[in-house]
């Protein structure tokens, strides 16, 4: 470098240095709004109507079964006329109309009312691939 | 005295540093690219809405009501295909606050429209017939926001009655069973 003044440079450097830092700061700010994106479609792509609904229908149609099945005794419970206690059609159509409409796979277990207490575990099962969701044992006292 | 010569050459390294990080990054970074149109974000609101009044439209009725006690409106007028009634409660009475829709229909517009659909299943596989469609403006079809899609489970004593083209059920098991109520809402 011998006779030649490099006093320069400083400007040109400390020019590039904050040039850099204003780019960096340029991509932090171009993925702040990718990170609102993927955040919001975490919360919308979570099948919470679904879970819900799904919950809701099972429980109250089998109480509905049950009651209007008047079946209070074990002895009962099956081949009654018209009386599907244990929800074989039903479940049989949640689990279709989950599969086809939802893309989702659900399985619900609904055993033989037994005990002392006469009562009996129903679980629900559902997966889409992304969310699972098992509940298991809700006892329900026929 | 201390000599502040190298200062110009370390400042050089961070720099080079910096390149090389910045480098590296944009490489590994260049592999997946993020497009608006990847991404599929729906009206989270217009879902989240349909939703609730679907739910509280399966509400069971009151209890000393003449109707079954078990059922509810949403339940009632699947099992009589109530076309009008449907659209007049899900749109009228719980999405469109009146005075809106007042000035909605001055302007010209509707606002938002909906379709109706019930799925059901028969021996093997599972069959549609229409609950509701919209008659007349269905929109402008090259600019308008993606439709959303609310569903609800209701549950049938048998087969539902009062429909236009009764064939559609010819299939159907008469029988207590579930069904689907899907609801395909846009923005007109």
């Amino acid at each position: 470098m011998g006779g030649i003044d490099n006093e320069g440079q400083w400007i040109i450097m400390m020019g590039f240095l904050v040039s850099l830092g204003i780019f960096f700061l340029a991509i932090i700010i171009s993925q702040s709004t990718l990170v609102g994106q993927t955040t919001a479609e975490g919360v919308l792509e979570f099948p919470k109507n679904d879970i819900q609904d799904l919950r809701h229908d099972i429980l109250l149609v089998e109480k509905f079964e049950r009651e209007g099945c008047g079946c209070s005794t074990p002895a009962c419970q099956y081949g009654t006329a018209g009386c599907d206690i244990n929800m074989t059609n039903i479940r049989e159509d949640i689990k279709q109309i989950s599969l086809y409409r939802k893309s989702a796979i659900v399985n619900i277990t609904m055993p033989q009312c037994s005990g002392p207490s006469n009562s009996r575990d129903v679980s629900i099962h559902y997966n889409n691939g992304v969310t699972v969701y098992d509940e298991s044992p809700i006892t329900i006292y026929c | 005295m201390v000599k502040d010569g190298a200062q110009l050459y370390t400042m050089e390294g961070i720099a080079a540093g910096l390149i090389m990080l910045l480098t590296t990054y944009l490489v590994l970074g260049s592999t997946s690219v993020y497009t608006p149109g990847d991404t599929h974000l729906t009206d989270m609101q217009l879902e989240q809405v349909g939703s609730d009044i679907l739910k509280i439209m399966d509400i069971p009725r009151n209890l000393t009501s003449s109707l079954k006690p078990n059922q509810s409106d949403l339940g009632l007028m699947v099992n009589t295909t109530d076309q009008q009634g449907f659209n007049a409660s899900f749109l009228g009475t719980y999405l469109n606050n009146p005075n809106i829709a007042a000035d909605a229909t001055k302007s010209g517009s509707t606002r938002i429209q909906i379709k109706a659909t019930v799925w059901f299943r028969n021996q093997s596989s599972l069959q549609s017939y229409q609950l509701y469609a919209p008659s007349g403006n269905l929109g402008n079809f090259s600019a308008r926001e993606p439709g959303v899609r609310v569903t609800r489970l209701v549950h049938l004593s048998g087969k539902p009655t009062g429909l236009v083209d009764p064939t559609a059920l010819d299939n159907m098991n008469n029988r207590p069973q579930e069904v689907l109520v899907e609801v395909l809402m846009w923005e007109v």
